[in-house]
């Protein structure tokens, strides 16, 4: 097997590292910082298991720190190890068949991150600089993002601006490789109370990716040769989210989600997300969830290559072909006092091509599957 | 983001920003400040569901999550 135990979880956090890092934080209606006495702390395990790939376990601490009554400091701490198998290329089969190849299964790494959010009440809004930095093994972040938000109209609007920075580094186990890669976002969004039992709110964040881009653990067979993963060194994306919060009678609330997505290497992506909570008596509340979700593959893809490209682009991982996926979950959560609540979720995953509902679809191998699962506590001191 | 993009998010806003001008008075928000009614109820559970979903597809950004998440308040 090629490259056995190489893979490390790069290949599965690389993506979402940097879209954590250059995340910004949300609009909430109404600024506001910690009262002086409340502390509050929320923990969080996850645990993640991939049908025959990755396994990830990690432990999320939240903490808010008042300071004085203009300022607060929200630090978010995160430790995970993961370990398991990931594929490498796809090679053709007998017929039609597409042969996917993957890495032993012993693959592990670790990552910590860490975030320092300090924010600021200002006269009708609230200023926030959010440093932040992750170590793995083969990749490290470090970040900044500020955020201003204000209120307007009583309230009863919100407007945010913001802006990001990533300066990360790119290395493998097992290879020679140390690669910068940059990213700068903007985000700009605004909440809006519709009436007393709805609200709105609209968002849109632009990132540029700039870099070593690629996966070095990922393979292409183009011809007879196999090839490294080879993307563009620039990456421009735009996200638009719109988001609908309705109260329904009685004691529950739809969340409507709709999210469009594209890139300038040919993906666009839809997504639509619906959620309903309903209060049950004692204290208990039930969130159950639907995520569908669905892409168009970037230009440069194909599972495997029959003639060289002109530009010497290529990738065949399968995160940007064609294809759909879904996401059902549920959570249960229990208020015991104003101060303390206990949370379990189960949340069940499918990425398939057949799942794309409009135009062509790619070829894979073997579907996706996977279990996410949450316990979580919450306490204010 | 092309042009029409553009246009749809610039109508949408001036929208929101004249055409709702709504105006609730504190005591009607009752409705509005129960947790599950916020934008995002609980922030850490969103960082982890968009780190486990970006990690296995290619698109992210637009939901309001913090780097490294906080569902502190």
């Amino acid at each position: 097997m090629l490259l056995v135990g190489a893979v490390a979880a790069t290949e599965q956090y690389l993506k979402s590292l940097m879209t954590a890092a250059l995340a910004l934080p949300g609009i909430a209606l109404g600024a506001t910082v910690l009262d002086a006495d409340d502390i509050p702390i929320v923990y969080k395990h996850l645990t993640y298991e991939e049908d025959n790939l990755m396994q990830v376990d990690a432990d999320y601490i939240n903490l808010g720190i008042p300071i004085n009554s203009a300022n607060d400091l929200l630090v978010a701490l995160e430790y995970e190890t993961m370990s398991g198998a990931s594929p490498i290329f796809f090679t053709p089969g007998p017929g039609d068949e597409i042969i996917e190849v993957t890495s032993g299964a012993s693959i592990t790494d670790e990552r910590t991150a860490v975030s320092f959010n300090f924010r600021h009440l200002t006269d009708n809004g609230m200023l926030s600089i959010t440093p932040a930095g992750s170590d793995e093994n083969d990749y490290e972040s470090i970040s900044v993002t500020t955020e201003y938000q204000w209120d307007s109209n009583n309230k009863n609007t919100t407007y945010s601006v913001g802006v990001g920075y990533a300066d990360d580094t790119v290395s493998a186990t097992g290879q020679d490789l140390n690669e910068d890669k940059e990213g700068k976002s903007l985000f700009a969004g605004v909440t809006q109370v519709l009436d007393a039992h709805s609200l709105i709110q609209l968002n849109l964040s632009l990132a540029e990716e700039s870099g070593y881009l690629s996966d070095p653990y990922k393979l292409t067979l183009v011809d007879t040769s196999i090839l490294s993963d080879n993307r563009p060194r620039k990456r421009e994306q735009t996200a638009f989210l719109a988001r609908y919060i309705k109260y329904i009678e009685k004691d529950a609330s739809l969340h409507l989600a709709y999210r469009y997505f594209d890139d300038d290497w040919g993906i666009k992506a839809h997504t639509l997300e619906t959620t309903w909570n309903q209060e049950l008596s004692n204290n208990w509340l039930l969130s159950s969830n639907l995520r569908y979700y669905m892409q168009d593959k970037a230009d440069f893809y194909a599972p495997f290559f029959t003639t060289p490209r002109a530009d010497g682009i290529y990738s065949s991982d399968y995160r940007l072909a064609s294809y759909g996926s879904v996401l059902v979950g549920f959570k249960l959560e229990k208020t015991f006092s104003s101060n303390t609540s206990l949370d379990v979720s189960i949340e069940y995953y499918t990425r398939r091509g057949d799942l794309k509902i409009s135009g062509d679809y790619s070829t894979d191998p073997e579907a996706l599957t996977s279990t996410m699962a949450t316990f979580g506590i919450r306490h204010t001191f | 983001m092309n042009t029409r993009n553009a246009i749809i998010l610039a109508t949408s806003f001036v929208l929101l920003s004249s055409g709702c001008a709504i105006n609730l008075k504190p005591w009607e928000r009752g409705v509005l400040a129960k947790t599950h009614m916020s934008v995002e109820p609980d922030a850490l559970q969103r960082t982890i569901r968009e780190q486990v979903v970006t990690s296995k597809e290619s698109s992210s950004g637009g939901f309001s999550v913090v780097g490294g998440g906080c569902g502190c308040n």
